[in-house]
């Protein structure tokens, strides 16, 4: 090994340290903790639970016991275990929605003369780029009782009485959709771009109808970024905090709410931790899919 | 296919509507004189006025921009270099542990990533004494953890398909590695990075809930200022701001979009 | 070709990836001022090998020597070589000129010294007035001529091609072979191509290295590849061949489906197993003639493949067997002489068949 070489490794290991030491630090780390305070016991003081392990004594003593019971806690509560369940059912339908509606505009950009693809791409992504918060608030105006939406219909004459839709779920619907429609289209455009159109042509040259040959051809060869964009959109929402805060109002109850009202409001800083860990579990599947898929298109771009 | 199917361009059409209305909603009423939503007061500025004359918005806007372009500095140096070793270190131990390290955060439920963040913080005031309280510095961090996975996923796609050979060209003609990723490798992802920088900028700016966990008395964003305003109630300021932000971003993306393509036509 | 010691060696070269030997054992040398060239099939590893001449890949063992110094371990850019890759791999935001200057720029010429060599290398690929423009602007012809002054103008020991055509339609192909070759001789400079393209191989090189599966297996002059392979593969990959498998006995050759033995230049011990390959532009068909005696074989023309200058046809002999024929259309005006369906009888001498072991 030459000087040039040796250089070459060490600069290699530079590259990495940053980026590695970062994320250990500030993403892996985190959840360990999260973890080991979910087992710890709740107490008034600062910082609200008492530590697993006392530092002060110069070396890692075990302070106190480590337990279930804060676990135990939330299965006890119907009031959690409610909020698990409806987190769980909004996000999951929320998702189907949003795949509903973002297939159609996905496979229209695909299908669209290639010059005027990235335009249209860019209008799906815009509204992403301007802020979330403000754009819930829109919702808000639109959706509420006297809002645009009602006193609009009530115009034209079609309802008599305003339809209840801020507060409800439908409203979460709403919110959820709207905010995360971008990346549901996101990865369904990537693989719905990628594919041959003479695959189409074929199967329209071996008799195949346009809803048989996209029944058969299309959507089959799109399921990679099915998955994709249904975890991308299903994982988050099921964490979702602003939106069910806004739109949904005091009586929705979901997780992510759960979590911080638990957090702010009561100052329980394990049953919230416990609460976050009882999330990630309903997560670890679909986020273990979703690293899987990524991992399967990584190697085209390592080249050999 | 000749025969162009009429039902997709309008399910696209119906589906921009449903994007973009409730933006032109909010524009449309930033210029309302009346306070309520519902009824047209006729054109007005007012709303603008005082926004131009609210303290606590300006502070808290002030603040905003120093943490995301903090940030978004932070991320971009960060997401570039776990995106070089993405893509350009093979394999390595702890390969599978790094990428999923660095795509995990795209998704995970920013409750989660708040609580985690803050109880770190202060197990480490606990252990380290570092870092003192919660602020600026804590907001830096945690943002700069959560727009790192963001800046990586753009600038990867970019370096994966850039042209191998260009770097093997450039260090078979004579250059070392450090000046090759210097004159040849990061002015031909610069489109990317500028793509990168500006996502985590936005993104820092307009984060809500993991600065409401990480952030201390008396630190309080602009994002967190607008969410307890409206938690009060709907107020026309808030229109005249979303407003201001959608102007200010349309102009931003349009000019990077311009860039961007241009930069395109050239690499081919 | 020069003889004195070898510009290039490659002594025990192996290369595996993972469980693969891409190159698995390779000796190699090549002198000064060859043009020289690495052909195979896809993943026979003659570009793993041109990429470790160029410190693009390390060996997994042997060494490699370019000019009598090791430098199996000196990296890329310290190397006396330079590569003109299959992409190009033109620098797309820096101008033709600057993309010729940037080699010169790392060995921190002056930049009056670096002007005069550019621009006298941008005159010798006929792009004197092309400087300025970006890559993109250009033809394919052009960027190709753009890659090899840049690998030219640092005076290289050696420069590397890999699949330097490739990119290029037929006719360009054709003209950038001369252009290759008239530039070599003109510079002086060894170039090392690596080509999956036979012809082209043939047409521009001194000497060849076939490669199959990461070895080398024969080294020689085109000719010499050519009319003298020395095992079956070779036969088989360059050019056409037909072959013939049987069994020494008496003074001929017995082929399982053939009625006669086959006439060998030279007999060999019975009981001895061979391959006898024989060129389709070597057998002669005629319709007359008696189908006895030793190398007559009757036959029936089974296909026709018209080529312009050349026809081939397919002959059937025996039951199975399909020979291949090639012969020249010399003559304007005259109906064809075989048609398909035809009797003939196809006949070669010995001398012209080539005995593989």
């Amino acid at each position: 090994m030459t000087a040039g070489r040796a250089k070459l490794d060490w600069g290699r290991r530079a590259v990495l340290t940053l980026p590695f030491v970062w994320l250990l630090a500030f993403f892996l780390l985190p959840f360990i903790i999260v973890a080991a305070i979910s087992l710890a016991e709740s107490r008034v003081g600062i910082p609200p639970y008492v530590p697993l392990f006392d530092w002060t004594q110069g070396g890692v003593w075990p302070a106190s016991h480590a337990s279930l019971d804060n676990f135990v806690q939330l299965f006890q509560d119907d009031l959690y275990v409610d909020a698990y369940l409806h987190s769980l059912s909004v996000a999951g339908i929320s998702t189907a929605i949003c795949l509903l509606i973002g297939y159609p505009m996905a496979l229209a950009i695909a299908r669209a003369a290639p010059a005027r693809r990235g335009p249209l791409l860019m209008l799906v992504v815009l509204p992403f780029w301007t802020s979330f918060l403000i754009r819930v608030y829109a919702w808000m105006g639109i959706l509420k009782d006297e809002g645009l939406l009602n006193s609009l219909l009530q115009g034209l004459g079609l309802i008599d009485q305003p339809l209840v839709i801020l507060n409800t779920d439908l409203a979460i619907y709403i919110g959820i959709v709207y905010s995360y429609l971008p990346f549901m289209i996101l990865p369904l455009y990537a693989t719905l771009e990628r594919q041959d159109p003479a695959l189409l042509e074929a199967a329209a040259d071996l008799g195949a109808r346009p809803w048989r040959a996209f029944l058969s051809v299309t959507l089959p060869l799109s399921l990679p970024g099915i998955v994709a964009g249904t975890l991308v959109v299903f994982i988050p929402a099921v964490g979702e905090y602003v939106i069910p805060d806004l739109l949904g109002g005091s009586g929705s109850n979901m997780l992510g709410k759960a979590l911080w009202d638990v957090f702010a409001m009561s100052r329980d800083w394990p049953t919230a931790a416990a609460l976050a860990v009882a999330m990630l579990a309903a997560l670890v599947l679909p986020l273990g899919l979703l690293n899987r898929l990524q991992r399967r298109l990584e190697p085209a771009e390592e080249g050999a | 296919m000749t025969r162009r199917p009429l039902l997709l361009p309008v399910l696209l059409n119906l589906g921009y509507a449903f994007l973009y209305l409730p933006i032109a909603v909010l524009v449309v009423y930033s210029f309302n004189a009346s306070r309520l939503v519902t009824v047209w007061g006729g054109f007005s500025t007012k709303w603008y006025a005082q926004l131009a004359h609210d303290e606590r918005f300006l502070d808290a806007a002030w603040l905003s921009l120093r943490v995301a372009v903090t940030s978004a500095t932070g991320a971009l140096v960060i997401g570039t270099l776990a995106a070089v070793v993405l893509v350009r270190f093979g394999a390595f131990r702890g390969r599978g542990l790094f990428s999923a390290l660095v795509a995990a955060p795209l998704v995970m439920p920013e409750v989660i990533m708040g609580l985690a963040l803050l109880l770190t913080f202060v197990a480490l005031e606990q252990i380290l004494g570092w870092p003192h309280g919660r602020g600026f510095l804590t907001l830096v961090i945690a943002h700069v953890t959560l727009c790192t996975a963001f800046v990586a996923v753009v600038v990867r796609s970019r370096l994966s398909q850039m042209d191998r050979s260009l770097e093997e060209a450039a260090l078979d003609l004579g250059a070392r590695p450090a000046k090759v990723f210097a004159v040849i490798t990061l002015p031909l992802i610069a489109p990317a990075l500028a793509g990168g920088w500006l996502l985590a900028f936005t993104l820092s700016l307009d984060d809500v809930v993991v600065s409401q966990f990480v952030t201390g008395p008396g630190t309080t964003t602009l994002p967190i200022e607008v969410f307890s305003s409206i938690r009060l109630g709907v107020s026309p300021e808030i229109n005249a701001l979303g407003s201001l932000i959608v102007a200010a971003v349309s102009v931003v993306i349009l000019t990077a979009s311009w860039l961007l393509t241009r930069g395109e036509a050239e690499r081919d | 070709m020069s003889t004195g010691a070898p510009v290039i060696r490659f002594e025990g070269i192996r290369k595996s990836f993972g469980p693969v030997d891409a190159v698995a054992g390779v000796d190699l040398d090549i002198a000064e001022g060859e043009f020289f060239s690495l052909l195979g099939p896809s993943g026979c590893g003659k570009t793993t090998l041109l990429r470790m001449l160029a410190g693009l890949e390390d060996p997994s063992a042997g060494r490699i020597r370019i000019g009598g110094n090791d430098v199996t371990d000196v990296p890329p850019f310290a190397r006396p070589v330079n590569m003109m890759f299959q992409s190009y791999a033109l620098f797309p935001h820096m101008s033709v000129a600057d993309n010729v200057a940037f080699g010169l720029k790392q060995e921190g010429r002056p930049s009056a010294e670096i002007k005069t060599r550019v621009a006298e290398m941008l005159d010798l690929v006929q792009l004197g007035e092309f400087g300025k423009r970006r890559p993109h602007q250009l033809s394919g012809g052009q960027r190709q001529r753009v890659a090899l002054a840049r690998c030219l103008v640092k005076h290289p020991r050696v420069v590397l091609l890999d699949e330097p055509l490739a990119a290029l339609d037929r006719k360009l192909r054709e003209q950038t072979q001369f252009e290759l070759v008239r530039i070599q001789k003109q510079v002086g400079i060894t170039f090392v191509m690596v080509t999956h393209d036979q012809e082209e191989a043939m047409a521009m090189s001194t000497r060849i290295a076939v490669m199959n599966k990461g070895r080398v297996l024969q080294v020689g002059r085109p000719h010499d590849i050519y009319e003298y392979p020395a095992n079956r593969f070779v036969a088989d990959f360059i050019g056409e061949a037909n072959m013939f498998e049987g069994v020494a006995e008496g003074e001929g050759l017995r082929v399982a489906d053939l009625e006669c033995p086959l006439a060998l230049e030279k007999p060999l011990a019975a009981g001895t197993s061979v391959v006898v390959m024989v060129r389709p532009e070597k057998i002669a068909m005629s319709r007359d003639g008696d189908g006895a005696g030793a190398n007559r074989f009757a036959g029936e023309v089974a296909e026709i493949g018209y080529h312009g200058g050349v026809s081939s046809y397919r002959v059937r002999v025996g039951a199975e067997r399909l020979v291949r024929v090639t012969s020249a259309n010399r003559r304007h005006h005259t109906e064809p002489a075989v048609e398909r369906g035809d009797r003939v009888v196809l006949s070669w001498h010995p001398a012209n068949a080539v005995v593989l072991p």
